[in-house]
């Protein structure tokens, strides 16, 4: 037994030692970096994510306002210094908490990236985190860690085999992809520590890659799905990121010796106010009530927007129909629209509940408000027919 | 016996291959929801079986990404969007507002391809003597294309009959319009 169990060690010893010969190190890049040999994997690459970048450019879901893709755009370039010019701001409508930059220089921020940072500074924390990725080529590091873990499983599969062990071959690729997996991890870790150094030198306070961490860690623990609320901290072997509260942990430690201030909630708030509303419905149709509640919730601590979020509030309940939810949701709507920011869809959502309680008058009236805030409403012709029906007279 | 079982076997494989577009011509349409059409000009028609992701069936003059009519009636708690595991589809629920069956369609549409659809003029119908709603739509393909469309839905006896006119914006949608103005507005509905 001894014997065999030492065939087996050294077998897949031997293993792994080949496969780790295929260097990944792809070094760091210099502005201007463009593959020359066009033979070569990087170019293959660099290839695929130019075909990326044109359906992107196709694909009807980018944010084009001017002045958020300028905005945006000159916070990467201040986290980007010389590079700058080699990166390319695409704003994606999507509410998932995301971002990326390509090798090929795609840089992509998800409005639902934009929606959860509360100050500048968080943002840059995590364009500064996407920028190490770039600026350190792990994009290409992390297919060679991949290519290579395809040939240590291959290989260890057979010299198990050999040494008696067949049993024990899809054991070696699970040790294969888990060793590329904590590869990938290694990066994240390297990406957080060096992005945040990158932020603080353009001039953001170092507190601020802990804090986005910890509001998104809120958010997942309060979704309503088990496997969201997992992928806070449950990242465990074949995880491709750490997990969120070690990354708090390490980013709180390295702020402590790098400058801190006060993040400017409002000055944010203003750059992204005229999408709170879009970029909230996204996440409302999602159904994740948990989670977009808790985010709504935190949105409304800051004291402003409350016309907005407060209807953001009602639909989430409106939409959860629990017991109950109904009254919240009411209540929600009616107190949005004591808001000069209410949207007018929160009568018209006014009219709906009263309508469907059989109070026509209350229903009528908030149906007429609702037209009242939006003359050019889409569904004008509908609410005045409604509003007919309700009280057997013309608008 | 065996010989007989293979025979059964084979041809109901072949059978299965057999779902193809087929002619719709001009005249009464049954369709596979629960009311029937009149079809001013010839059409292709698309089974239900071949279309992998909605429910109901098509017609189209010049292929289903061109310019396609949709028409399915959808029981409660069904989806005009097919099933998918660990996916939560848009269903149709009975005694829905006119507000969730346009935001019904709008989210369906999203989940098949489309993005930032948006309904507008959105008005009360009447098909056949019963209340209904039309709206039109707008929204742009996976491609980037940008896309028009119009819808007209009924609801009653707990199911959403449902007419829906997709096409791109540039040309096709206003070729088809007309005709398909008039299937809307010869909906009939089973007594």
């Amino acid at each position: 037994m001894l014997n065999s169990l030492t065939r087996l060690g050294l077998a897949a010893g031997l293993a792994v030692s080949l496969a780790a010969c295929a260097s990944t190190d792809h070094g760091v890049r210099s502005a201007g970096d463009r593959p020359m040999d066009l033979s070569s994997t990087e170019a293959s690459l660099w290839y695929q994510t130019d075909e990326a970048e044109s359906r992107l450019q196709a694909s009807g879901q980018l944010n084009s306002d001017p002045a958020l893709n300028a905005w945006v755009n000159a916070r990467i370039c201040e986290v980007a210094g010389t590079f700058c010019d080699d990166l390319r701001l695409y704003i994606l409508e999507s509410p998932t908490f995301n971002a990326s930059m390509a090798p090929n220089g795609m840089a992509i921020v998800n409005t639902g990236l934009l929606l959860r940072a509360e100050t500048t500074d968080e943002l840059a924390f995590v364009l500064g985190h996407e920028f190490v990725h770039f600026e350190e080529n792990h994009f290409l590091e992390r297919h060679a860690a991949m290519r290579n873990a395809n040939v240590t499983s291959t290989v260890l599969g057979s010299v198990i085999g050999v040494a008696g062990g067949g049993g024990l071959s899809s054991f070696g690729s699970l040790l294969a992809y888990g060793g590329a997996l904590s590869f990938s991890r290694s990066q994240e870790t390297e990406a957080d520590t060096k992005g945040l150094i990158h932020a603080t030198e353009a001039g953001y306070s170092a507190d601020a890659g802990a804090a986005i961490w910890s509001n998104l860690l809120d958010e997942l623990t309060a979704s309503d799905h088990d496997e969201v609320t997992r992928r806070g901290n449950d990242g465990g072997v074949f995880g491709t990121h750490p997990d969120i509260d070690v990354r708090i942990a390490s980013l709180t430690a390295q702020a402590a010796d790098l400058p801190v201030h006060d993040g400017d909630r409002a000055a944010y708030r203003r750059i992204i106010r005229p999408f709170l509303q879009d970029w909230l419905d996204m996440h409302i149709v999602r159904r994740d009530h948990g989670a977009t509640l808790a985010l709504v919730d935190r949105l409304a601590g800051q004291g402003e927007d409350l016309g907005v979020l407060q209807y953001a509030r009602g639909r989430i309940y409106a939409m959860r129909a629990d017991d109950g939810d109904d009254a919240l949701a009411l209540a929600e709507f009616e107190a949005a629209t004591r808001h000069a920011d209410a949207p007018a869809d929160a009568w018209r959502a006014i009219g709906e509940m009263r309508r469907a309680q059989g109070d026509n008058p209350a229903a009528a009236a908030a149906f007429q408000a609702y037209l009242d805030h939006s003359p050019q409403a889409r569904d004008r012709y509908l609410i005045e027919r409604l509003i007919t029906d309700l009280t057997g007279t013309q608008p | 016996m065996k010989r007989l079982l293979i025979c059964g076997l084979v041809a109901a494989s072949l059978s299965a291959c057999a779902v193809v577009p087929v002619a719709a011509p001009a005249g009464p349409f049954e369709t596979e929801g629960d009311f029937s059409v009149m079809l001013q000009k010839d059409w292709s028609r698309w089974p239900s079986q071949i279309n992998p992701a909605t429910n109901g069936e098509f017609l189209t003059q010049d292929g289903v990404l061109l310019n396609r009519v949709h028409l399915v009636s959808i029981p409660d708690s069904e989806g005009l969007v097919r099933a998918r595991r660990n996916v939560e589809m848009p269903l149709y629920t009975a005694g829905s507002s006119e507000f969730e069956i346009v935001e019904f369609i709008t989210s369906s549409l999203e989940m098949i391809g489309y993005s930032d659809v948006e309904a507008d003029l959105i008005r009360p119908a009447e098909f056949d003597g019963v209340d209904g709603l039309r709206f039109g739509l707008t929204g742009i393909w996976q491609n980037g294309m940008r896309v028009k469309g119009e819808a007209a839905t009924i609801a009653h006896d707990d199911r959403l009959d449902l007419v829906l006119f997709m096409a791109p914006e540039l040309h096709y949608y206003d070729a088809v319009a007309p005709e398909v103005e008039a299937i809307m507005n010869s909906i009939d509905l089973p007594d």
